[in-house]
């Protein structure tokens, strides 16, 4: 009976210490553990609140860390000092010049609307992001990044090529909550983007045949986009119908070049600016995930990979291949991983469908793309 | 008494098997769409390795002998053809791809959620017949199949 007592005891005391020491290691599976995926749902549209308050002692170390890094960085200069005084890393392109001057003509326009609106105006948001000093704005970076509170429940494209749409949709959903509420949230409508999408220039941005999440971008900007409750998803390539269009943005852009990729600080900066980023990735074997940091296939290995092209021939993937779109949420440096938002639905893998992917694989944080979501 | 460790596990091992087993072998449901089915593909001059553009509706091969299908899947999707496995062939588990078309030579980066054929390649084992299915699933989540393709496989010496 004394043997039988201590088994029992020794068993809790292990299952107790196993659970402990998962709390303190894995941000993603604290966050999921001990929550079935509907309910994590439910609790994500009032993170920020109650729901919050339960998980605030597991993550006061990464809040505390998420916090130190909001970006202080209101300009104690006026801004046609600030071209000349912080230089983009090897980028003094006339592309540059041009896209500052935009910024300055645009910069009080939205201004105004901000102050109308009584919003706080924070400047930052509209800074060109090869303006930014970026050691500045990641000091104290340190650790594992993820402000929960700007989480958003996690989608699903089905059989239908729409990454780029639903990687542009929670893109621009997490930065409305970074930049202006984290309590209220807000569905954009990935079908309008499948069957609608252009680019400002009236190019089609793409179908479930594939697309540009950059171009998405430029319809949000551009045309506006309606909400999922109007324009509900199917999966399916159709006709474009007229909708209300409710989602709009100030801005979108590019976090590097396609010629100069975004060192891993640069996009973690704007992953702490705006909240989020779209990324194109290299997603080849992500079917089988299960738990733990994504890392078989390192940028320097995709090469290996081959396709067969449209005339019957085998080519060699480039170093610069890709095949998806995600969403990067956040980073843990404890990792040497990106935190990523996927859109296969709650399924996929242990963490509701978000994911860790090491920095340098796959060929993620190449291709990064931001918003700023109109109000 | 000597104390052995898994003795003790094995009903519940068996029951974990036969539950796994069922689940998987349970016939699935409704929604299931049969990739055409439109050819016969008979080898005895062909080469050693060859490949069907689509699902057949009957293949014979030799022992020995290699063949490959390709099925529409768009990579990035999650969704990937899974043969059920079948003691006549061995399959090759490398995911492999072809593009349906060229990408645009003036599109940087290439458009992502293209769509593509999967290449699955396999290769006769041993004689008999058999009913070979390949499901279009997510290997996560419900398992539930989006497409089938199903083909009657010969495999002679």
């Amino acid at each position: 009976m004394k043997n039988y007592f201590f088994l029992i005891l020794a068993l809790c005391l292990g299952f107790f210490t196993a659970t402990l020491a998962q709390t303190t290691s894995d941000p993603l599976q604290n966050f999921y553990r001990r929550r079935d995926v509907a309910k994590m749902e439910q609790s994500l549209t009032t993170f920020g609140k109650s729901e919050f308050d339960a998980d605030k002692k597991l993550f006061s170390g990464i809040r505390n860390a998420t916090y130190t890094l909001e970006p202080n960085l209101t300009l104690n200069r006026p801004l046609s000092q600030l071209a000349g005084t912080i230089t983009p890393e090897g980028d003094n392109s006339s592309e540059l010049k041009l896209e500052y001057e935009r910024i300055k003509i645009e910069i009080p326009a939205i201004q105004r609307e901000f102050e109308a609106k009584k919003l706080v105006w924070n400047p930052n948001y509209f800074i060109d992001l090869r303006l930014i000093d970026w050691q500045r704005l990641l000091m104290g970076a340190s650790g594992c990044t993820i402000n929960t509170s700007y989480l958003t429940p996690v989608k699903d494209q089905f059989n239908c090529g729409s990454c780029w749409a639903f990687s542009a949709a929670a893109t621009w959903e997490h930065s409305y909550k970074k930049i202006y509420s984290s309590a209220v949230n807000h569905n954009l409508s990935e079908e309008d983007m499948v069957n609608c999408g252009k680019t400002c220039a009236g190019d089609d941005a793409g179908s479930c045949s594939g697309g540009h999440t950059f171009k998405a971008f430029e319809y949000i900007r551009c045309f506006k986009v309606a909400t999922e409750a109007n324009y509900p998803y199917t999966a399916t390539n159709a006709a474009c119908i007229a909708k209300p269009k409710t989602y709009g943005a100030f801005f979108n852009g590019q976090v590097g070049t396609n010629v100069s990729f975004p060192t891993t600080d640069q996009v973690k900066a704007a992953v702490t600016l705006y909240g989020a980023v779209t990324s194109y990735v290299f997603a080849r074997g992500w079917s089988s995930y299960g738990t733990g940091v994504l890392n078989a296939i390192p940028n320097a290995a995709v090469t290996t990979y081959t396709y067969t092209g449209g005339d019957g021939r085998t080519y060699a993937c480039g170093a610069n291949y890709i095949n998806h779109a995600v969403t990067i949420v956040g980073w843990c440096d404890a990792k040497n991983a990106w935190i990523i938002k996927n859109s296969w639905g709650t399924d996929w893998g242990s963490y509701g469908g978000y994911a860790y992917v090491a920095y340098n694989t796959y060929n993620i944080a190449k291709y990064v793309y931001y918003v700023v979501p109109l109000p | 008494m000597i104390y052995s460790p898994n003795a003790n596990k094995m009903p519940y091992l068996s029951i974990l098997i036969a539950i796994t087993f069922f689940t998987y072998s349970s016939p699935s449901s409704s929604k299931e769409i049969y990739i055409n089915n439109t050819k016969n593909l008979l080898t005895k001059d062909m080469p050693d390795t060859f490949a069907s553009d689509g699902c057949p509706e009957n293949i014979t091969i030799k022992i020995g002998q290699s063949f490959s299908l390709k099925l529409p899947a768009i990579e990035g999707t999650g969704f990937l053809w899974i043969p059920k496995l079948s003691p006549l062939l061995s399959w090759n588990e490398e995911e492999k791809y072809e593009k349906v078309k060229a990408d645009s030579t003036s599109d940087i980066p290439k458009m992502v959620g293209s769509p593509t054929r999967q290449i699955l390649t396999c290769k006769g084992l041993k004689t008999g017949n058999e009913l070979i299915i390949i499901e279009y699933v997510r290997p996560f989540g419900n398992r539930k199949p989006e497409k089938l393709c199903q083909f009657n496989l010969n495999v002679i010496n």
